[in-house]
């Protein structure tokens, strides 16, 4: 890795504790991802910056530099490590030894997938996504659904207002959300040898609003100020109006990805706080109203309890520092009233 | 996977590579594990 590239490029290594009758055994083990296993060969790093094959060394010229370390699922009895520049990683759940890429069956037609899949509590039905779709730095992201069977049942193709990290979405009862915000790529900045991102604090925010149920057609995009929604709580919906939780900063959250135009970091606006969010779906135009929750709260690494997704929710969880250093730490926050502990 | 990672600003403290593969039987805990607590917890980082 390059000394100014981003933590997000470090290969991916999946750890269990297996727990059983007072005991526990420990496992951890590097996701074999074709980098890996190229960069072993080599015993040295082929791969450039992150997510920018133009920077890679090419003798690894067409393979993937994906790196699977966001998040691991167990779905379907599999467990998936999951990078979203990529499709999942199949592990063994008993060694850790790395499978082939999955892609459920040849179902899953994108060449990406989140590491934020949201499985609803209730149904065991899996919502999922890639975006990038269409290729390095295209607007198209494609939205799954997918049995407790491990069968795609639909997909969606969407073209987002602009092309920008899609971290996370949110699913209520009725509607998926996806944020676009200024944290974009383009082919020209990738040709130039940059890092995959940067923040362009010129553009508006959006908010995607689709139905569970309904054809990629109905999307609505509502507009928004400049913001950073890289993770959120979760979502609910009534009567038309949808509440959605997220862990929000007003400008770039991350200092290893630089503005466009050259202007410095700016702390101030990385500072992620609790905010809650509603949108009236027969009423885009009206755009969002937004509320800070806990202003003197700075956290980030947002969820809930994952049996309560696509339902109502009382609590969420999230890793926060207060003013008065002593109380940081992870915390459990009741974003439907107002308290903390 | 060969260089020296001692002066990346973001791979230091807690945040710095372990880079190995590794199995512990039977680790030593802290405390009690409540009776009746039986499953995996997994996890995935970047190294
Ligand atoms: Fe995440």
């Amino acid at each position: 890795m390059f000394a100014d590239d981003s933590p997000f490029a470090a290969d991916g290594i999946a750890s269990t504790f297996r727990i059983a009758d007072g005991s526990c055994d420990f496992t951890a083990r590097f996701v074999e991802t074709p980098r890996y296993l190229a960069n072993r060969q080599a015993r040295r790093q082929l791969f450039g910056y992150y997510r920018n094959p133009f920077t890679d060394d090419p003798s690894v010229a067409g393979v993937s530099g994906t790196v699977s370390n966001t998040n691991i699922i167990m779905f379907n009895g599999k467990m998936l490590a999951l990078k979203e520049d990529a499709l999942p990683y199949e592990v063994d759940p008993a060694t850790l030894q790395t499978g082939g890429s999955y892609d459920f069956g040849g179902g899953y037609k994108a060449p990406t997938f989140t590491a934020h899949p949201k499985i609803d509590g209730r149904t065991g039905e899996m919502i999922a996504f890639g975006y990038e779709a269409e290729g390095l730095a295209s607007n198209a992201i494609w939205i799954y659904t997918i049995d407790p069977g491990g069968m795609v049942t639909s997909e969606r193709k969407l073209a987002a207002p602009y092309m920008s990290m899609v971290h996370d979405i949110a699913i209520s009862q009725n509607y998926i959300l996806i944020p676009v915000y200024g944290m974009v790529s383009s082919m020209e900045r990738l040709h130039q040898g940059k890092v995959h991102w940067g923040w362009d604090d010129r553009i508006p925010s959006y908010i995607g609003i689709v139905p569970r149920n309904g054809d990629a057609s109905e999307v609505v995009w509502i507009a928004g100020p400049e913001m950073a929604m890289v993770h959120t709580f979760s979502a609910t919906d009534e009567g038309g109006v949808i509440t959605l939780h997220a862990a929000v900063s007003d400008s770039n959250p991350f200092p290893f990805f630089p503005d466009v135009n050259g202007k410095p970091f700016n702390p101030a606006g990385a500072r992620t706080t609790i905010r809650k969010y509603t949108f009236d779906v027969a009423r885009p135009q009206a755009g969002w109203q937004e509320e800070t929750l806990f202003p003197e709260w700075a956290g980030a690494l947002s969820r809930i309890d994952d049996r309560y997704l696509g339902h109502p929710y009382r609590y969420g969880f999230l890793t926060a520092a207060h003013p008065h250093e002593a109380m940081a730490g992870q915390r459990r926050i009741s974003p439907m009233s107002s308290w903390w502990t | 996977m060969t260089l020296s990672y001692a002066h990346h600003p973001a791979l230091r403290g807690p945040m710095e590579p372990a880079r190995f593969n590794s199995e512990v039987f039977d680790c030593e805990v802290i405390g009690t594990i409540p009776p009746g607590l039986n499953g995996t917890f997994i996890r995935v980082g970047a190294e």
